[in-house]
């Protein structure tokens, strides 16, 4: 079995024979660039800050489509341009930010498969310096607001047989035990626990030890062996989102479910708010 | 001769729960010692050591030894005056 749409994701070695195409712009999606793109990363890729680019902390929000356009803009992207996505801490933010730009409906949007962490384990090229590109003007389509779940629709989805929560956490942060680290109190939740009848598939059980992706068939059996199934509405969360997105990228792209959600809001907003059921053993 | 080590850290797993990055880790305990004394990271992973190599040159940050045990990397570093 192979991947529903292969052509999503992409191998350091095909990144490293495009590092010149004029029709493809890497970008380095970065939790914290000062971590990562500031201390090197790959020869003519442009740095995104999750923080600053992806998020509208006033709303707290993804970014609303004038901020996407005025991105894309600053980056020197058309509606035309190959984008090709990899980042920090595991390739969560780069998934996140795929998903954005799958809401704003950018076309040809893929993943450095292994991200920034492959990349350096294979003791490819890096560079500090940063590129610059003609800005451009972008028009973005009509938003896809079927890829984002809130919280009126999750707590409607609850006990019905045709959706599936999955919860991509840890099992700590699953069981309650934590609700998120001591570092990140702004993170954290009033109760501990898990939306109920969610699944715990932990998001790294989709990768194998050099942080690519499992094969077709180990996905499937992941998933379809605690009920994620592609019959089944999907909705993913985790803590704000982003590990989410990651396991939301398996499930639409890698395996092609028909409909899969991320809830972005995830446990930071359903953990804290009035009224809603949890499950905590 | 061994180097006294103040503290160890451990950046093999630091990524589980979404928390720090591996050098904000770093960074934090380097903070905690005093001037002179010295940190131990280890970690299984190539970025992490990566990392905390190419920080410390920038910040002026002394690597006093360094080391792969298997595929464990080890940093010792020494806290400046100013980290």
């Amino acid at each position: 079995m192979d991947y529903a749409h292969p052509e999503v994701l992409v191998s350091t070695a095909w990144v490293a024979e495009h590092q010149d195409d004029p029709r493809v712009r890497l970008l380095e999606v970065d939790y914290d660039p000062e971590s990562a793109y500031e201390l090197g990363h790959l020869r003519n890729a442009a740095a995104v800050d999750w923080k600053q680019d992806i998020n509208d902390h006033v709303r707290r929000d993804i970014l609303s489509r004038s901020q996407f356009e005025a991105l894309m803009g600053r980056l020197g992207v058309t509606p035309g341009t190959t984008l090709v996505l990899y980042g920090d801490m595991r390739n969560w933010f780069a998934a996140f930010a795929y998903w954005t730009f799958k809401i704003y409906r950018h076309e040809d949007v893929r993943l450095m498969n292994g991200g920034r962490r492959k990349w350096i384990e294979e003791g490819r090229e890096t560079t500090e310096t940063v590129p610059s590109f003609p800005t451009t003007t972008y028009t973005a389509g009509e938003p896809d607001l079927g890829l984002r779940a809130m919280l009126p629709g999750v707590l409607a989805s609850i006990g019905r047989a045709e959706v599936a929560l999955v919860d991509v956490r840890s099992p700590a942060e699953f069981t309650g035990e934590i609700t998120a680290p001591p570092e990140y109190a702004n993170e954290a939740a009033q109760r501990g626990g898990h939306i109920p009848g969610a699944a715990n598939i932990p998001w790294a059980q989709a990768v194998q030890e050099d942080d690519t992706f499992k094969s077709a068939d180990d996905l499937a059996a992941l998933y379809g062996a605690k009920g994620i199934t592609p019959d089944r509405t999907v909705i993913a969360y985790c803590r704000i989102g982003e590990r989410s997105s990651h396991t939301w990228f398996v499930l639409k792209y890698l395996l092609g479910y028909p409909v899969v959600i991320n809830y972005d809001g995830s446990w930071s907003e359903y953990g804290n708010s009035v009224g809603t059921p949890i499950e905590k053993p | 001769m061994a180097l006294n080590i103040a503290r160890v850290v451990d950046l093999s797993r630091s990524e589980e729960d979404c928390g720090s990055t591996a050098l904000q880790r770093v960074r934090r305990a380097l903070d905690e010692l005093a001037p002179g004394d010295r940190l131990e990271v280890r970690t299984v992973v190539a970025e992490h050591a990566w990392v905390v190599r190419a920080w410390a040159r920038k910040a002026g940050v002394t690597i006093l030894e360094e080391g792969l045990d298997g595929r464990e990397s080890r940093l010792v570093l020494e806290r400046p005056d100013r980290a």
